[in-house]
């Protein structure tokens, strides 16, 4: 162990750090304009309805304010970011007909590898476009739809997408998703007919190379009555001297008795604006469950949404946060219990070093329709360090009389007892805290599937030791 | 004169503007009190009587309203004002009881106790009303403990419905000394109530037990911070009450730790009891910590009363109503034990039940 790193400023991130040499084929200029809009829209040859309503999500961006709360926002100049970058790749079925550069970059990253082994489908984003989409054979023939998003616009499930595009998530909700609903590009589309269990999970990801531009992929799925899916999420960029931008958009639809787990592991670059934004309408006797890992970016907004519409509907936040230095995380979850006996469970985990921030932001409603819900909410901190910070946030507004409401939280160090114990047996005090902050993120760890939760434990251990 | 306060008990970190709870707006009639007869209480020996100036050495913060707190500085019409001498330990209380009267119908009062090293004393502040006339009562209450000091102060409510009841403390605590508050809100219109600890010294505590009752329409909107500045401090806070009709509360606590407050430790209990459909509780739980080697924890619980409780004390021949009067009662009791006299005790439970009858 004795040629073990003692410093985790400046950790091996080499994968991840990896940047493409490739030029773009086409990019917009800098900023926003009623003209880039136009002519992103032009590029992505959208439907008139498309194009108005990008035009109209530009106005409703122009007129909205910055958030009041969270970390600033002040150094994120839209002026200085590119909003469309098409990589010069035109989408696949077959890995062998992407570009060498951008196969290499995935193959780095695992994600064909996982398609063999694993995954009922992928779809692998670069910069603003989908370049390869894939769905087994025997998946597809249960009738379960992935696709990107551009297909699915102008394809067969163009009126399904034009009733449930930004319905979840109006425009008008707050400034980002205004933003997304000018230029968005890219995402994936998933339509999983009654009663179909999709028995492996499917995966998007989305890869960002380009400096100083944004990505904002909208995922849409929909389940229908009985069915069930997994859905992984990853996202990873090179570190740049210039901010980068992410404002993504997920909209869930969950029907009567379907079951959705949506995975995400986070792992931007330290440059990234992170201002995503995720919700899901969960139906009678549906479930909704979120598993979150977000270790990346420079400023991260993220507070995926649950809307427990059908009675017994439920729904489960498992996420965790590492802030190391220069970082400042904002995330949690909200939840919005609308029909009797639904039932909501958050487990929020944190981790600050180096001088990174973290907060847990969370908010639960309970309506007054809710009568016989049940929720808990736990939030556990680590603090590894005295120049880091860790504050939660969260809300709880109870209008029903027999809800039923715990919530818990903590702040604390890592206990010196645990880690003379573990260096008595033999470990340096980085592994020893390694291990014990291993220990702290399980619960989430072990809801992802396997190689997920390996690369979370790998991400980690990076941080922690820097090898 | 209508005076519009905004961030009426503040939320330190400021989150998602629909959830409503980042600082109440109000337009509130502030009037300008005439004076009040007897409105300094007698003081025991021990005690001194003090000028507002004694706390300069110190600085405060309002959690409930600046304005607010410089309304009544310049306004008051009574106060309790003492000081508390070194090494005294002064047993009897010293108590301002307030009825408000249609002779006499604002309370406004600025209530400061300096308390020297190793002093000890306990100040008993009572609002009541006489009628049914709508009054006014405005109350600031400020602390320094110096020292080891050890300062209680206990506040008693039972105004009448009409009358709004603002409320705001602050404490600024030194080493090892002890401050607690504790509040009975039973009564009121609108009840505003916001508290400050402010724990500078080493190993400096602040102890907060609150219990409300809502019913009706009423808004009963709190907020308390304790900020823990010294090293190996400790704060905690028992909040815990019921909610009938449409009543609407809103508890915000903060625990922040500041960079510099290792060993620290700050802890939060809430506890509420809805009992109508139409109540509405809010609670925003902070802990914010710049500080690694410190402890802070929050529990809170919200619903209608456990089914196995009422199940035991109706078995045992209790009516529904009777048994949840008798467990809203059991959240009274932790209070209680702060209120220095039998007679005060016994009287605010028997105003508990008679209110929730």
């Amino acid at each position: 162990m004795s040629g073990e790193k003692k410093s985790v400023s400046e950790i091996s991130r080499s994968v991840y750090d990896r940047k493409g040499k490739a030029a773009p084929k086409f990019k917009v200029q800098s900023g926003l304009t009623p003209e880039i809009i136009r002519t992103i829209s032009d590029e992505k040859n959208d439907p008139d309805w498309m194009r108005e309503f990008r035009l109209r999500s530009l106005e409703i961006y122009e007129e909205t304010e910055l958030p009041a709360w969270g970390y600033p926002l002040d150094a994120l100049n839209m002026d200085d970011i590119v909003t469309y970058v098409r990589p010069d790749a035109r989408q696949s079925h077959d890995w062998e007909s992407v570009p060498d550069e951008i196969k290499s970059t995935f193959e780095a990253l695992g994600i064909p590898e996982a398609e063999r082994t694993g995954l009922a489908g992928v779809g692998a984003q670069y910069d603003s476009e989908v370049v390869y989409h894939s769905i087994k054979k025997e998946v597809a023939e249960l009738g379960v739809v992935y696709t990107d998003m551009d297909s699915a616009l102008r394809g067969e499930y163009a009126g399904m997408v034009r009733e449930h595009f930004m319905k979840l998530l109006p425009a008008s909700e707050h400034k980002f998703l205004a933003l997304h609903g000018a230029v968005w590009s890219g995402g994936s589309f998933v339509y999983v007919p009654d009663g179909v269990e999709v028995p492996i999970p499917l995966q998007s990801y989305f890869r960002f190379n380009a400096a100083g531009a944004g990505q904002f992929e909208h995922t849409l799925i929909i389940l229908g009555k009985g069915a069930s899916l997994h859905f992984i999420e990853g996202c990873s960029a090179p570190k740049y001297n210039v901010a980068n931008l992410h404002a993504g958009c997920v909209e869930l639809y969950v029907a009567e008795g379907a079951r959705l787990r949506y995975s995400t592991i986070e792992n931007w670059s330290k440059n990234m604006y992170n201002l995503n934004s995720k919700r899901a309408t969960v139906e009678k006797g549906g479930a909704i469950e979120w598993v979150s890992g977000s270790f990346g970016s420079h400023t991260s907004f993220l507070y995926p949404m649950s809307i427990l519409r059908g009675e017994h509907a439920r729904c489960e936040y498992t996420g965790i946060t590492f802030a190391g230095a220069g970082q400042e995380l904002d995330t949690g979850a909200q939840v919005l219990h609308l029909a009797p006996n639904t039932t909501s469970h958050i487990s929020a985990k944190s981790i600050s070093k180096n001088g990174g921030k973290s907060t847990f932001r969370g908010g639960v409603t309970v309506s007054e329709n809710a009568s016989g819900s049940k929720i808990s909410v736990a939030c556990d901190s680590l603090m590894l360090d005295s120049r880091s910070r860790s504050d939660t946030v969260p809300v709880m507004d109870i209008r029903a009389a027999n809800a039923d409401v715990g919530y818990e939280a903590k702040i604390g160090r890592i206990s010196e007892q645990a880690i003379y114990y573990l260096m008595s047996r033999g470990l340096s005090e980085n592994d020893a805290k390694a291990m014990i902050v291993g220990g702290f993120a399980e619960p989430i760890s072990k809801e992802l599937p396997l190689e997920y939760a390996v690369e979370m434990n790998r991400l980690i251990n990076l941080e922690i030791t820097g090898n | 004169m209508p005076t519009a306060l905004k961030n009426v008990n503040a939320l330190p970190v400021p989150t998602w503007r629909r959830l409503g709870v980042n600082g109440a707006e109000l337009i509130v009639e502030l009037p300008e009190p005439g004076p009040r007869p007897r409105s300094n209480p007698s003081l025991p020996a021990g005690t001194l009587r003090a000028h507002e100036s004694v706390l300069r050495c110190a600085e405060f913060r309002s959690a409930l309203s600046p304005e607010l707190a410089a309304y009544i500085r310049v306004h008051a019409n009574c106060g309790a004002r003492f000081r508390v001498k070194r090494g005294e330990s002064v047993a009897e209380p010293v108590t301002a009881r307030h009825t408000l009267t249609a002779d006499a119908p604002a309370v406004v009062d600025n209530n400061v106790v300096y308390a020297e090293a190793h002093s000890r004393a306990t100040l008993v502040l009572v609002y009541d009303s006489a009628d049914d006339t709508a009054c006014f009562h405005a109350g600031l209450t400020r602390v320094i403990a110096e020292n080891c000091a050890e300062i209680s102060v206990v506040e008693v409510q039972t105004l009448n419905a009409a009358t709004p009841h603002f409320t705001d403390f602050s404490a600024v605590v030194a080493n090892g000394a002890k401050v607690s508050l504790t509040r009975v809100l039973l009564g009121g219109a609108d009840v505003y109530a916001g508290t400050h600890f402010k724990l500078e010294g080493g190993k400096s505590e602040s102890n907060a037990e609150v219990f409300y009752l809502g019913d009706g329409e009423r808004k009963l909107d709190f907020s308390y911070i304790a900020k823990h500045l010294g090293q190996h401090t400790s704060s905690a806070l028992n909040s815990a009450g019921a909610l009938f009709g449409s009543a609407d509360k809103i508890m915000r606590g903060t625990i922040d730790f500041a960079r510099g407050s290792s060993g620290s430790v700050g802890g939060e209990c809430e506890n509420t009891l809805i009992l109508s459909d139409g109540a509405r509780n809010r609670s925003a739980p902070l802990i914010l910590c710049g500080e690694e080697s410190v402890e802070g924890t929050h529990a809170a619980s919200c619903g209608s009363p456990d089914a196995a409780k009422l199940y035991y004390l109706m078995s045992r021949g209790l009516s529904e109503r009777e048994a949840k009067t008798l467990l809203v009662a059991g959240l009274l009791e932790p209070s209680l034990k702060n209120v220095p006299d039998e007679k005060t005790r016994a009287f605010l439970r028997e105003y508990l039940t008679a209110r929730i009858k």
